[in-house]
C-alpha cells in the first residue's frame, strides 16, 4: 500500500513536472504588491503608483537625453527604448482599475516598465565611460515636476482611504466602533504611527484570549491575502509569454499610426525575438516530452 | 502414508496461514504509521497559527504594522541610471 502511494505520488509529480509551463514567475516583491488588489482601491493604488514610477522614470530619461545629447553622443536607441516606455504608460493610463484583469495588467506593464529600465540603463552605461556615467547621476539626481507631484497627491490619498479602511476593519475586530480615530487620521490630526500606537495600546488592553483570537484573526486574514495573490500569481505566470506578444501587436500598431521609424524597427525586433524564442521553446519542450515518455 | 500426506497439506497450509498474516500484519502497521504520521502533520499544520507562548507586543504591533500601507509607499521599477 505504502510502494502503491509512493508510485502514485510520484507519477503525479512527474505529470506535474512535464504539464509545467516554463514562465517566468511573478517576484515575490509584485506578490506583496498585488495582495491589496483584491478591490477596486487597492487597484486604484497600485496602477497610480506604477503610473508614477514610470513617469518619473521616462522624465528622468528625457533629461539623461538632453545632457548626453549636448555632448554629442548618439542617443537614438536611448529615445527609442523612452518612446516605448511612452506606450507603456499609455497602457497603463488606460487601465480601468475596476476591470477583472486589472492585477494582471499591473504586473505585465511593471514587468514591461521593469525591462524598459534595465534595458535604458545597459545601454547608457555602454555609451558612457564610469566617470561621465557617475557626473550625470549626480545631474539629475534631484528631479522635481509637477506631473509628479500630481501623482503623489493621488496616491498619499489613495492610500489614506486604504488605512481609514483598515482602522475601522481593525477596531472592528477588537469589537470598538472608534470613527474619532479614523476621523483625526483623516483631518491629520492624527498620523499613522499614532492610529497604529492606539491600536497596540488598545489590543494590550484586553484580556488575554481576546488579544489572541484578533491577534488570530489578523494573522489569518493577511495569510489568505497572501495565498489569494500567491494563486493570482501563479495564473498571470502561466500565459505571461502570449500576453506579451499581444501587447507588443498592440505596441507596433500604434508606432505604425505615429511613424516613428526608430521605435517600430526596435518593437519587430522583439517580436521576432520573442516569436523565436517561443518556436526554440516549443521545440526544446517536444524534446523534453519525448524523453519522458519514452522513459 | 496417507498420514503424512495429511500432514504436508496441513503443513502448507500452515505456510500459506503464515505468509497471509505477515503480508496483513504489515499492511496494518503501514496503514496505521501512515495514518498516524498523516494526523501528526495535520495537527502540527493546525496549531501552526497559534501562539504557543504569550503574544508579546512588538507581535502584536508587527501585526498591525502589516495591515497598514505607508503614506510614502512606492512600486519600483528601478532607477534610469
Amino acid at each position: 500500500m505504502v510502494l502503491m502511494l509512493i508510485v502514485s505520488i510520484s507519477s503525479l509529480a512527474m505529470a506535474d513536472e512535464a504539464e509545467e509551463p516554463e514562465e517566468e514567475p511573478v517576484d515575490d516583491e509584485t506578490v506583496e504588491e498585488i495582495e491589496i488588489m483584491n478591490n477596486s482601491l487597492g487597484c486604484q493604488i497600485r496602477l497610480l503608483q506604477l503610473k508614477k514610477a514610470i513617469t518619473g522614470n521616462i522624465l528622468k530619461g528625457e533629461m539623461i537625453v538632453d545632457v548626453i545629447e549636448g555632448l554629442e553622443y548618439n542617443t537614438s536607441d536611448l529615445e527609442s527604448i523612452l518612446d516605448e516606455m511612452d506606450l507603456v504608460l499609455d497602457e497603463a493610463k488606460d487601465a480601468d482599475p475596476n476591470a477583472s484583469n486589472a492585477t494582471e495588467i499591473f504586473v505585465d506593464l511593471k514587468s514591461d516598465a521593469k525591462n524598459l529600465t534595465q534595458q535604458f540603463r545597459t545601454e547608457l552605461k555602454e555609451l558612457l565611460s564610469d566617470v561621465k556615467y557617475k557626473e550625470i547621476k549626480e545631474q539629475v539626481k534631484e528631479m522635481v515636476s509637477n506631473e509628479l507631484g500630481n501623482y503623489s497627491i493621488k496616491v498619499r490619498n489613495r492610500i489614506k482611504q486604504f488605512n481609514r479602511n483598515q482602522i475601522y476593519r481593525l477596531y472592528g475586530l477588537c469589537g470598538e466602533g472608534n470613527n474619532s480615530a479614523v476621523n483625526q487620521y483623516m483631518n491629520g490630526t492624527m498620523n499613522l504611527s499614532q492610529v497604529k500606537l492606539q491600536l497596540n495600546k488598545m489590543i494590550n488592553m484586553k484580556a488575554k484570549e481576546k488579544r489572541e483570537e484578533i491577534f488570530l484573526r489578523m494573522k489569518r486574514e493577511k495569510l489568505q491575502n497572501r495565498n489569494n495573490a500567491t494563486a493570482e500569481a501563479l495564473s498571470i505566470s502561466a500565459s505571461c509569454s502570449q500576453r506579451a506578444q499581444e501587447r507588443l501587436n498592440k505596441r507596433l500598431e500604434n508606432a505604425n499610426n505615429s511613424g516613428n521609424e526608430k521605435l517600430i524597427d526596435r518593437i519587430q525586433k522583439q517580436i521576432e525575438n520573442n516569436s523565436n524564442g517561443q518556436q526554440n521553446g516549443n521545440s526544446e519542450s517536444g524534446n523534453n516530452n519525448g524523453k519522458g515518455k519514452g522513459k | 502414508m496417507e498420514k503424512a500426506k495429511v500432514n504436508k497439506n496441513g503443513g502448507k497450509n500452515m505456510d500459506k496461514k503464515i505468509l497471509s498474516i505477515t503480508v496483513l500484519l504489515m499492511i496494518v502497521i503501514s496503514t496505521t504509521i501512515a495514518f498516524v504520521s498523516f494526523k501528526q502533520l495535520e495537527s502540527t499544520e493546525d496549531n501552526q497559527d497559534y501562539p504557543e507562548e504569550a503574544l508579546t507586543e512588538e507581535e502584536i504591533s508587527n501585526e498591525i504594522d502589516d495591515a497598514f500601507l505607508s503614506e510614502d509607499d512606492e512600486v519600483e521599477i528601478g532607477d534610469m541610471i
